[in-house]
C-alpha cells in the first residue's frame, strides 16, 4: 500500500517539478512536438532540425532530454545538427516535457515510447531507419525496444549505448542498499523526488559523496542540477534493484534480457567511463559480448585510453570534455 | 615495537627441476601464529611488500614470502614451481592463507596453490587495458578483447620471454580454475593493470568468493601500485577472509 505524500512534500515536489522545461537560448529555433504512444501516453520530442539523417537521443534514469542539450557548448543535439544530422531528443513518459504518468517499466519505455518516437520521426522525415544514442537507462530502453522486434523490423540504424549498466551482480553494499532502499522509498511515495535533492544540492554537505557518485569532470554542476533531474519512478528503480540478483529481468517476468540480446544485430558502439560509479566499466562491458551485432565496438573513456580524464556517469552527456572528445566519436560512429 | 624486516632464505625451496620460488621471512619469525604466504609478483622487489607484512603481523599473522626467481622464463615454469612450493609449504606449516598482488595472484590461481584461503589484490585474471594509447579510440574490436588495447606490462625487471608471455594474456587469457579455497578479490577502478573488468568478471562463477571494489565512493581511488604500497586493502582482504 502506498503512503500518501505529506502536504509539505507535495509542495516541494510541485515547486521542484514545474512541468515543461523553459526554452534555453541555444534552443531557439528548435521545436517541441508531442505525440501519443499506442498505449495512450504523451511523450515529447525536442528537435534541433538538420538536413541529414535523423538521430533519436534518449536520456537516462532521473534525467530528461536536457542532459544531451544543456548549453550551446555542451549539447550533442547542436553538435550533431552542425555535423549534418537531424537530432530528436526524447523525454520518456514521466520525464522532462512529457506528461506525468503511472510508474512505468523500462520495457514499456522501449516498446511504447521509443517505438512511437521512431515511427513518428520516420513518418516526418521519410527515412527508413533512425540512428539512436542512449545514456544510461536510455541504453537499456533501446535494448528493450530491440528485444521486442525482429531484427529486420527494427527501426534503429546505428546506435551508441553510453554508460548503460547491465550487470549488477556483486553489487557493492552501498549500491545494493541504495537501489533497494531507493526502490522501497519510491514505492512508498509513488516516486523518488530526486529533483528536490538536486535543488537542495548547494546545501548538501560534502560528506555525502553525491557528486563523486555522479560525475568526475563537471566543474560547475549547478546548471546541470537545475535542468536535468526528473523524479524516479518505483518500477524502473525496482528493475535495477532486481538486477542485483545477477540477471536483468523484464518487469514482472522471468525473462532475462541478455537471453534475447544475441538477436540484436544493430551496429553498436558501447561506451563506458573509467570513473563511472553508477555504471562502472565491468557493469557495462557485458552488453558487448551479449549483442549479436557483427559490427560493434567497446570504448572506455579514461586517461589510460587516451582521454583527458577518467569519465564519470554524467560526464558523457554534460562533462567538461565530452563535446570535444565523445561527441566527435559518436558522430564518426553514426556516419559509418 | 619497531618493525624489523628480516629477509632470510629459508631451508624450504622448490625442487631443483624448477627451482624458481624461494621462501623468505618478512618481519619477525612467529611460528605459533597462523601463516600468511605472500606470493610475490615477477619483477616486483620484496621490499615493496614490507608495508603489507608489517600490517599483517600487527593483525596477528606470521608472514612469509614466496619470492620468484629472476630466472623464471615461462609461465608454465612459474606455475609448476609455485604449485610444488605450495605443497611443500603446506606440509611444513600445516596450512596458510595465500595473499598476493598483481600477477602473483594470477599465478597463485593457475598454480592452484593449496591454501586455506586466497586473497587477490589487483590481480588480472582476464583481458585488461594498459595505458599506451595516445589518442581517443576504441579499445575493443573483437571478442573478447583485441590486440590493440594491450600494451607492455610492467615486467621489465624479469626475463623478456616471461614478460612477453604475460602480455600475451591480454589477448588470450588462460582459463582460471575455480579455487578449492575461499577467495576474496579486490580491484580498483583506477588500476589500469588490473581494472575490475579483468578481475571481477572472470571470477563471477567461482563457488566461494567475495568481491570488493576498492574506493567505491572515494576521490582517492588506488592505482595498481597504491594497492601494494598501502596496506589497507591487504588488511581488508584478510579480515574479509576471516569472516567467510
Amino acid at each position: 500500500m502506498k503512503c500518501r505524500l505529506s502536504p509539505l512534500l507535495v509542495v516541494l515536489i510541485s515547486c521542484a517539478h514545474s512541468g515543461s522545461i523553459p526554452q534555453r537560448p541555444h534552443c531557439i529555433g528548435a521545436n517541441d512536438t508531442y505525440i501519443t504512444t499506442n498505449d495512450g501516453a504523451t511523450i515529447a520530442l525536442h528537435r534541433h532540425q538538420g538536413d541529414g539523417e535523423p538521430v533519436l537521443i534518449v536520456h537516462g534514469i532521473s534525467s530528461n532530454h536536457v542532459c544531451w542539450d544543456l548549453t550551446a557548448e555542451t549539447s550533442l543535439a547542436t553538435y550533431l545538427s552542425g555535423a549534418g544530422f537531424d537530432p530528436w531528443l526524447l523525454d520518456l513518459r514521466g520525464h522532462g516535457n512529457s506528461g506525468a504518468t503511472e510508474p512505468t517499466p523500462i520495457d514499456t519505455y522501449g516498446e511504447e515510447d521509443v517505438a512511437a518516437a521512431l515511427q513518428f520521426i520516420i513518418e516526418s522525415t521519410g527515412v527508413d531507419k533512425v540512428h539512436y544514442v542512449g545514456h544510461s537507462m536510455g541504453g537499456n530502453v533501446a535494448i528493450a525496444y530491440l528485444s521486442s522486434v525482429n531484427a529486420e523490423e527494427s527501426l534503429i540504424d546505428r546506435m551508441v549505448l553510453a554508460a548503460t549498466p547491465l550487470d549488477f551482480s556483486d553489487a557493492e553494499p552501498l549500491l545494493y542498499n541504495g537501489l533497494h532502499a531507493g526502490a522501497f522509498a519510491a514505492n512508498m511515495f509513488g516516486q523518488l523526488p530526486t529533483q528536490i535533492a538536486a535543488r537542495l544540492h548547494p546545501i548538501i554537505p560534502d560528506a555525502l559523496p553525491i557528486d563523486i557518485f555522479l560525475f568526475n569532470d563537471i566543474n560547475e554542476p549547478a546548471i546541470m542540477y537545475e535542468n536535468v533531474v526528473s523524479p524516479v519512478n518505483p518500477i524502473e528503480l525496482s528493475q535495477f534493484a532486481g538486477a542485483t540478483t545477477g540477471e536483468f529481468y523484464r518487469w514482472n517476468s522471468d525473462i532475462i534480457v541478455t537471453d534475447y540480446m544475441g538477436d540484436i544485430t544493430t551496429p553498436t558502439l558501447v561506451v563506458a567511463g573509467r570513473a563511472d560509479r553508477v555504471a562502472p566499466v565491468d557493469r557495462v562491458y557485458p552488453i558487448y559480448p551479449a549483442l549479436g551485432s557483427e559490427e560493434k565496438e567497446f570504448l572506455i573513456l579514461g586517461v589510460s585510453t587516451g582521454f583527458s580524464v577518467d569519465y564519470g556517469h554524467l560526464d558523457m552527456t554534460t562533462g567538461d570534455h565530452t563535446a570535444t572528445e565523445l561527441y566527435p566519436i559518436i558522430e564518426e560512429w553514426l556516419s559509418k | 615495537m619497531m618493525f624489523i624486516t628480516i629477509i632470510t632464505t629459508a631451508l624450504l625451496t622448490t625442487s631443483t627441476t624448477t627451482n624458481c620460488w624461494e621462501l623468505a621471512e618478512l618481519g619477525h619469525d612467529l611460528p605459533q601464529r597462523p601463516a600468511i604466504l605472500i606470493v610475490g609478483s615477477p619483477g616486483v622487489n620484496i621490499s615493496a611488500y614490507f608495508t603489507w607484512a608489517e600490517s599483517l603481523e600487527y593483525e596477528g599473522y606470521n608472514v612469509v614470502f614466496a619470492k620468484p626467481s629472476p630466472t623464471i622464463s615461462s609461465v608454465l615454469q612459474a606455475q609448476e614451481g609455485l604449485r610444488e612450493f605450495g605443497d611443500a609449504l603446506a606440509l611444513e606449516l600445516g596450512g596458510f592463507i595465500a595473499l598476493s598482488h598483481g600477477y602473483g595472484g594470477t599465478l597463485s590461481i593457475i598454480a592452484e596453490i593449496p591454501a586455506t584461503g586466497i586473497g587477490l589484490i589487483g590481480s588480472p585474471l582476464g583481458p585488461h587495458l594498459v595505458a599506451t594509447t595516445p589518442s581517443p579510440r576504441p579499445v575493443d574490436q573483437g571478442l573478447p578483447f583485441p590486440n590493440d588495447q594491450t600494451g607492455e606490462l610492467p615486467t621489465a625487471p624479469i626475463t623478456t620471454s616471461l614478460s612477453r608471455e604475460l602480455a600475451g594474456w591480454s589477448e588470450n587469457t588462460p582459463v582460471m580454475p575455480d579455487p578449492y579455497a575461499p577467495v576474496v578479490v579486490i580491484a580498483s577502478d583506477a588500476d589500469v593493470i588490473a581494472p575490475p573488468e579483468s578481475v571481477r568478471l572472470p571470477t563471477t562463477d567461482w563457488s566461494d568468493r567475495l568481491w570488493l571494489r576498492e574506493g567505491f565512493l572515494s576521490n582517492n581511488r588506488s592505482s595498481h601500485a597504491d594497492l601494494l604500497l598501502d596496506s589497507k586493502s591487504a588488511v581488508e582482504v584478510i579480515r574479509a577472509l576471516e569472516s567467510l
